[in-house]
């Protein structure tokens, strides 16, 4: 009797047993991916929080969030949304906050989190400039953060104004790339700040070991004083059409109605013309010392494209 | 004097060995490879941060916590297993015995950090990053910084229960991190009478945060020996002024 009801109790245990396990196995999958909607920052803890938490372990706390950023990115890396890199900068943001120190967070984040949706439309960029502003805030001496900074300002914020000041300091400090001058010296000749551009490049060219180096900031020293010129021609321009509802005929029709004190002369030895733009430009270059306009000559290379796929048979 | 108090050190030490507290460096060691091989995976560029970072972040950790447990336990457990009226009734005094326990529990960790340290600089040349001066440091200055812990854990112990002590030594382990905070929020307070309670509690506080170098190790920055010294004579200075509280009080105490 007794052996008949454990081998009862063995009969209903087993199945039992078996469809459990069988059950658990067939049901076991890998972790879920968490339910988004519309685009949310991850719940991160708050500040204050982890530096109480992570009294005296500081460092291991922002490795553990920079590790997530990591990861972070890499999840961007297979998605096509615009929102793709914004974790990446919640969790730098955090890293940043618990290390400032931690310089490798806003070189890496500070380039990763602006998107391109296409055709040079970019998002997520004011998340970038944050980052690298307060890069730049942690170190100030550190010329590559101010050169993405001022890349990013410039080119995603249109601030040339700010992205030529922090090219200025960049192009003072040691080891800089050697393009920063040449950039810099651009940029605050195109924001009418002359003098500092000269300054700039003046130091350079005297100071330039490297012939080659030396000639460049020799040309970029006259191209800074030809842009004064051309700049003056170009307010002469937009007050001669604001007045006369047209562009003029020839440099000297300024002269005679008094936007031009005289005729303005290319000290790079070519002529001043006025362009079909209402812009004004010299024989000896057709480079003026602008921006370079990375939007407009992707637009341009695509309609060069089309073009030529149009011309081909 | 001399000889009973290097027994009981040594004894303290024996014990310990035998609550099979050298388990802890080889779950640190099992840890420590799992996390440098996952580091390997996850990280970018910043390999070598990280792994100084966990290896002596986790090395800190574990023998805080193991500072804390045998601290705040030890005279707790000599009397529940009345241990220490067979020591009391020879003639040691109660000084002796507490501070030759405490050499004893030192003597445990010193020895658990340098095997720590022994495995942790092994994994550094294994993955052939660079050793500097400041992981040096930052493993050296753990020791004083358990030390202070360990203090306060035997001088809470001489008058209280295991939880008790245990409690107050993690609290602090975070106030004496966090110490500056009490100072600068205290120093913005309108009442003097605030300003000089805060600043009484800081400077009552053990000040770790002034024994922590793991933040130069994770930046590579050397520390000169002149800064270094005069933060080890205050950790020293301060678990003496632990350990005579401590004397103090459990020579007070009566086990009747």
């Amino acid at each position: 009797m007794l052996q008949r009801s454990k081998a009862m109790k063995s009969l209903i245990t087993l199945p039992i047993l078996l469809t459990g396990l069988v059950t658990v196995a067939v049901l076991a999958e890998p972790p879920r991916e968490p339910p988004r909607g519309p685009y949310q920052a991850p719940l991160l803890p708050r500040l204050e929080m982890l530096k109480v938490v992570g009294a005296g372990q500081r460092s291991l706390v922002a490795d553990y969030y920079w590790l997530q950023a990591i990861q972070a990115a890499g999840r961007g890396g297979h998605s096509l949304e615009a929102t793709r890199y914004l974790d990446l900068f919640y969790y730098s943001d955090l890293v940043t906050d618990l290390d400032p120190k931690f310089h490798k967070v806003y070189l890496y984040s500070g380039n990763t989190i602006p998107t391109n949706l296409g055709r040079e439309t970019w998002v997520n960029t004011a998340e970038a400039r944050k980052l690298l502003e307060k890069g730049v805030k942690n170190f100030p001496e550190d010329s590559t953060l101010r050169l993405y900074l001022a890349y990013n300002l410039s080119y995603f914020h249109q601030e040339h104004a700010a992205a030529a000041e922090h090219l200025r300091i960049a192009a003072t400090l040691p080891n800089v790339n050697k393009f920063v001058p040449e950039i810099a010296s651009r940029l605050l000749a195109f924001n009418r700040r002359f003098d500092a551009a000269l300054a700039l490049a003046e130091s350079f060219r005297d100071n330039e070991t490297d012939p080659e180096m030396r000639q460049i900031f020799e040309e970029r020293v006259l191209e800074i004083h030809r842009e004064k010129v051309l700049l003056q021609v170009d307010d002469a321009i937009a007050a001669f059409q604001k007045r006369e509802g047209r562009l003029p005929s020839a440099l000297s029709e300024m002269v005679d109605k008094g936007d031009l004190p005289r005729l303005p002369v290319d000290p790079m030895g070519g002529v001043i013309i006025i362009g079909p733009d209402g812009k004004s430009g010299s024989t000896s270059s057709t480079l003026r010392l602008e921006p370079i306009d990375h939007k407009k000559n992707y637009f341009e290379k695509e309609r060069q494209k089309q073009q030529d796929a149009q011309v081909a048979p | 004097m001399m000889r009973p108090f290097l027994a009981l050190m040594l004894n303290g030490f024996r014990e310990a060995r035998r609550n099979r507290v050298t388990v802890v460096v080889g779950a640190f060691a099992f840890g420590l490879l799992v996390a440098s091989s996952l580091l390997t995976n996850l990280s970018v560029s910043t390999f070598d941060r990280v792994l100084t970072d966990v290896g002596i972040g986790v090395m800190s950790i574990v023998l805080v916590l193991l500072a804390v447990f045998l601290s705040s336990g030890m005279l707790s457990r000599e009397i529940e297993r009345k241990t220490l009226f067979l020591i009391v009734s020879k003639p040691i005094s109660r000084a002796l015995f507490l501070t030759a326990r405490f050499a004893g529990n030192m003597l445990t960790l010193g020895a658990l950090l340098l095997a720590m340290g022994v495995l942790f600089f092994g994994q550094i040349a294994l993955y052939g990053t660079l050793i500097t001066q400041a992981q040096f440091v930052a493993i050296g200055m753990l020791f004083f910084e358990l030390m202070v812990l360990s203090s306060i854990g035997f001088a809470m112990s001489s008058f209280s229960s295991q939880m008790v002590s245990a409690t107050v030594t993690i609290g602090a382990y975070f106030a004496g991190h966090l110490g500056g905070d009490i100072y600068e929020l205290s120093s913005k307070a309108e009442s003097p009478l605030l300003q000089w309670v805060g600043k009484a509690t800081y400077y009552a506080l053990p000040n770790l945060s002034r024994l922590n170098y793991r933040v130069q190790a994770t930046y590579e920055i050397p520390t000169p020996v002149a800064e270094l010294a005069p933060s080890m004579l205050y950790a020293v200075a301060y678990s003496a002024v632990m350990i005579i509280i401590a004397v103090i009080l459990f020579s007070r105490r009566d086990f009747k």
